[in-house]
């Protein structure tokens, strides 16, 4: 194997649950999360020689996870239905809990508009700098800033949520 | 960060849970390949030769002969690789880009040209070990048509850099398929390939000595840069130049008496300057991690190192063996490339955020950035043998911009690839200008 692919693959291994994650975020779906996390690896891979020598290759590589889930989300066929059956109010025992809690962050932030879903999944949850989400979304941390404060203005107003954030709060 | 944005931190994490699946890096090069074929069956429709030859191995991917139809001088012309699997020529007269010449379909990584401009040597490096039958060939573009001749056959997978000695007879390609790493020599007058030179796994930057006598590569896995004699095409005993991780570049004072390797494993990058008459390795020049290109002056007085890291280039005095004062070129998006004009006065510095820095050599001051854009960064730099434009390839806008160094002024971008979505772009990983 070449070192670019051990490179590669070490990243692969070392970095996927993460990237993963934050896939799952912006899709609400672990399929698609997937399946965008290899589209995003794969569109990385043929330059990874250049991408490696940067300060920070999950950057660039998230990214292109970002700008592609943006032109996903552009599509009509990805048309997301984040409100479906979110269930009412608490359901007793954890398991129901966890089920809740995920239904909520999904359909709360299926309320965001995409620039404003990727500022706030990449700030809060992958706890990137103001700075690398612009670098990520290619736009000026000023953008980032009052992104950041629109999504969470809107958040707020999202009952279920406000209702975790309460019951989290005591 | 405040409160509520650690509680929606908490909750995401709370609502996240684990992924089902693990990304394999398998499935990722089935992607990769099956997106070059259906781009190449997309566009190939031009070429004389089906996707289903190409995938069967048979690899008449050009249509003229590489050599003989080189009657005619060849225009003074600068062969931009596109990733993709085309060269696109663009015109120094005027600043137009040529019919793209398709070379393969997986990865263009290298491009040399001979001394006598007759012929440019592209590396088509990439095979795989999915659908496609991996192959890493070497095709010859004849510059005065702009036509590929016959690939030559030069290892199973992957191929580049490739380096071409001062008499133009011979092609040296590194390979580095599966366990061990080769050199291989291609004889220019016929296009044939000698007997591979072993080197080692994972081989990287290949460079000439000026006499022609002696070409050095640089070993990842060992650690080691091992000169190979050109009369005998034989390996000499390697030498030791650190922990080999990463290998930035090797650069020849004028004089050939010192070779100039950029090594920066671990985090600490160093300069090791090599006295080509003993093959010994002197004392490493710290010049802070991520160290990346590297040019030395035409009179040989000053090497030039970038920095990615804090964005600097480090003149070493080439004397002493000494780095100067940094000098600061950009933000922490740092240089990756650097290019000295042929009169020495300027060194053009190519930046990851998009910019390319003038340095006066004479004050080793930096100039005001010159704006070339590209979040991927500055790609390969070329300066055209009179010095009047520097060609800056921008990464991810697929185009690449001439700079009239007379004023210092980025002109019209030429475009040789597309830029449609960041992820999508084209790539161009390497730039040859006609001597």
């Amino acid at each position: 194997m070449n070192a670019e692919v051990e490179g590669f693959a070490q990243f692969v291994e070392a970095r996927q649950n993460a990237l993963q994650r934050t896939a799952w975020l912006l899709t609400g779906d672990w399929a698609l999360a997937e399946d965008l996390v290899q589209t995003a690896l794969a569109r990385s891979w043929p330059r990874w020689e250049r991408i490696r020598r940067r300060d920070d290759p999950e950057i660039y590589v998230r990214r292109v996870m970002v700008n592609t889930w943006a032109h996903w989300s552009r599509r009509r066929w990805r048309g997301e239905q984040p409100s479906g059956r979110v269930p009412d109010g608490q359901a007793p025992g954890d398991m129901a809990a966890e089920v809740a809690v995920r239904m909520a962050v999904r359909s709360a932030l299926g309320s965001l508009a995409a620039r404003q879903r990727a500022v706030f999944v990449l700030r809060v949850f992958d706890d990137l700098s103001e700075a690398q989400v612009a670098q990520v979304l290619g736009c000026a941390v000023g953008t980032v800033k009052s992104t950041m404060a629109r999504a969470v203005a809107r958040l707020r107003e999202d009952p279920r949520l406000a209702e975790l954030l309460d019951r989290e709060a005591r | 960060m405040n409160g509520m944005d650690r509680q929606m931190r908490e909750l995401l994490d709370a609502a996240v849970g684990e992924p089902p699946h693990q990304v394999s890096v398998e499935a990722v090069r089935r992607r990769v390949i099956r997106r070059r074929v259906m781009e190449y069956v997309a566009t190939g429709a031009a070429v004389a030769v089906t996707a289903a030859a190409v995938l069967a191995g048979i690899g008449a991917l050009g249509r003229g002969p590489g050599r003989s139809a080189a009657a005619s001088t060849a225009v003074p012309t600068v062969y931009v690789c596109n990733v993709k699997g085309t060269v696109i020529p663009i015109r120094i007269a005027t600043n137009t880009a040529g019919k793209p010449i398709r070379v393969g379909f997986l990865a263009v990584t290298a491009i040399a040209i001979t001394p006598d401009e007759k012929t440019a040597y592209v590396v088509e490096g990439s095979g795989s070990s999915g659908t496609v039958p991996p192959i890493a060939t070497v095709i010859p573009i004849a510059t005065a048509t702009n036509t590929a001749g016959k690939p030559i056959k030069v290892g199973r997978f992957f191929a580049g850099p490739i380096a071409i000695t001062p008499d133009g007879k011979t092609a040296y390609v590194v390979e580095s398929s599966g366990s061990s790493g080769a050199v291989i020599p291609i004889a220019t007058a016929t296009n044939t390939v000698g007997k591979p030179i072993k080197v080692g796994r994972l081989a990287g930057p290949i460079a000439i000595t000026p006499d022609g006598k002696t070409a050095y590569v640089a070993s990842w896995s060992l650690g080691t840069v091992i000169p190979i004699a050109t009369a005998t095409n034989t390996a000499g005993k390697p030498i030791k130049v650190g922990a080999g991780l990463e290998f930035g570049g090797i650069a020849f004072t004028p004089d050939g008496k010192t070779a100039y390797v950029v090594e920066s494993s671990g985090g600490s990058g160093a300069v090791i300057p090599i006295d080509t008459g003993t093959n010994t390795a002197g004392k490493p020049i710290k010049v802070g991690a991520s160290a990346g290109g590297i040019a030395i002056t035409p009179d040989g007085k000053t090497a030039y190192v970038g920095n990615q890291g804090p964005g600097t280039v480090i003149p070493i005095d080439t004397v002493t063996n000494t780095a100067g004062k940094p000098i600061r070129v950009g933000t922490s998006a740092g240089p990756s490339e650097i290019a000295i004009t042929p009169d020495g006065k300027m060194a053009y510095v190519g930046n990851l955020n998009g910019t390319v820095t003038p340095v006066t050599i004479a004050t080793n001051t930096a100039g005001k950035p010159i704006k070339v854009g590209g979040f991927l960064g500055v790609g390969p730099i070329a300066i055209t043998p009179d010095g009047k434009t520097v060609y800056v390839a921008s990464r991810n806008l697929g185009t690449v911009i001439p700079i009239a160094t007379a004023t210092n002024t980025a002109g019209k971008p030429i475009k040789v690839g597309s830029s449609s979505v960041v992820g999508d772009t084209d790539t161009l990983p390497c730039m040859a200008i006609t001597p």
